[in-house]
């Protein structure tokens, strides 16, 4: 008994040591390519073949834009390349600008992005980027406005926008003109309403005894999750929204408060309640396997024993995922889960084969999914875990000191 | 009769038992290989 509480100890301790590891190394290597010209030449010349010279202007040390002059064969000005940076649906994302002389899109090229390839290859087919070309610098360019934004992959399309952006302010205090700053509104609409309420709705069934003894309460929560964040938003809580704030970027706020309201809320109400409120609850995935099960009604469960062995293997794939997101400082790893396939009806061959066994395996074992894989799960344990450990060594603390000053009268 | 119908039932849970892990144990697998073939697909580029 003694080993193995101590196994689980040091299991913990060797996790936690091996993720801050990989966060160092990661941070190392991206602390070597800080000075990002090199790197950016390399995009210069294989982006544009009619460049014969090229030089730096500015750098933007704020948003990582860097300004180029490029001249023709005859050493003549041609025009300006930008190179900036957008906050992706993974991460950061480099947009590669090609201007005219008078500040007209020529070209536009990502050569970096850390996000979903089926999720960006979206961008590709729905021709987002041609909409940037023949655009002035001092065009509105305002995304869902002036630019169609791709259904499904919006997050993306608004890191394209947002280095778009960086890019043309250079290029305006190149030209010394002026250009319209669009307005920076955050934007609240139904679906943040319809998140908010949803939670709300979950606290109040859980929370008071009347309703939570009533177990179709949570069928209406859990459909009124796989209508609006399943089917409609094909937004549920992901892995990924948790290691965008690990790696320390975060989504952009005044264009994804919908993701902060989710990420948050269901964090912080965790952390007050004591309580997941959102597995099994408002969970679309969870809905979809619990209809899957109702229908398979075959009832498979693993033995007692294996029950508690496999239910651990949650946090092993948690810390898998991190480790390599990490290190390689990559947010798309995390973008594994069946749910985005299913109901984005988008993704890789090896992620519909993924989604076609979980789905199986929800006819045969109930919520294996939830029960077995599924890290975001294992993250809200782990938050839990925390919230009870440090509830009781602040209890601790205080009968210490309580102790202590009792001792002191006495 | 009795004694042999609860060793029968005995024996179908366990089978059911193993073939529940097994499933889960491949619904394991499959997800590491899909977060295998990120990881790989990210070190390549």
């Amino acid at each position: 008994m003694l080993f193995k509480f101590n196994l689980k100890r040091v299991l913990i301790l060797l996790a936690g040591l091996s993720l801050l590891i990989a966060g160092l190394v990661g941070h190392l290597s991206e602390s070597r390519g800080e000075d990002k010209s090199a790197l950016y030449e390399n995009y210069l010349e294989d982006s544009f073949t009619g460049i014969a010279d090229y030089s730096l202007l500015k750098v933007d040390p704020t948003n990582l834009g860097y300004i180029y002059a490029v001249e023709d064969n005859d050493d003549m000005l041609a025009g300006y390349v930008t190179i900036t940076t957008g906050q992706g649906y993974g991460g950061l994302l480099t947009v590669v600008l090609n201007w005219s002389l008078d500040g007209e899109i020529q070209s536009i090229s990502i050569p970096q992005n850390s996000d979903d390839k089926a999720w960006w290859d979206q961008l590709i087919t729905g021709d987002f980027f041609d909409q940037y070309i023949g655009r002035k610098f001092d065009d509105a360019l305002v995304l869902g406005a002036d630019i169609n934004a791709i259904s499904g992959s919006t997050i993306s399309c608004n890191g394209v926008a947002l280095g778009v952006h960086a890019g043309r302010a250079l290029v305006a205090e190149q030209l010394a003109k002026p250009y319209p700053i669009p307005e920076e509104k955050i934007k609240f609409g139904l679906s943040e309403a319809l998140l908010i309420g949803g939670l709300c709705t979950v606290v109040l069934f859980r929370m008071l005894s009347v309703l939570s003894r009533f177990r179709l309460v949570r069928y209406v929560t859990l459909f009124f999750g796989l209508g609006v964040l399943g089917i409609w938003l094909a937004r549920p809580l992901s892995l990924t929204n948790f290691a965008v704030w690990i790696m320390g970027s975060p989504p952009h706020l005044n264009t994804n408060l919908f993701l902060y309201i989710l990420v948050i809320g269901v964090v912080l109400l965790a952390l007050i309640f004591g309580k997941n409120f959102y597995c099994y609850w408002l969970c679309p995935y969870s809905a979809v396997q619990e209809i899957a099960y109702k229908l398979g009604q075959v009832g498979l469960r693993p033995s007692v024993k294996w029950h508690k062995r496999l239910r651990n293997v949650r946090y092993f794939i948690l810390w898998f995922a991190l480790f390599f997101t990490i290190l390689l400082g990559s947010v798309s790893i995390t973008v594994f889960e069946p749910w985005g396939t299913l109901f984005s009806l988008k993704g890789s061959f090896d992620q519909w084969v993924l989604l076609g066994i979980s789905v199986a395996s929800g006819f045969f074992i109930y919520n294996a999914w939830c029960f077995y894989v599924c890290p975001v799960g294992a993250f809200m344990d782990i938050v839990l875990i925390v919230r009870r450990k440090g509830r009781d060594l602040w209890n601790t603390i205080v009968h210490l000191k309580v102790k202590k000053e009792v001792n002191g009268k006495v | 009769m009795e004694y042999n119908s609860s060793l029968e039932s005995e024996k179908r849970s366990k089978w059911q038992g193993i073939a529940a892990t097994i499933l889960v144990l491949i619904l394991v697998a499959v997800s590491i290989w899909v977060i295998i073939l990120k990881i790989i697909s990210v070190s390549v580029l």
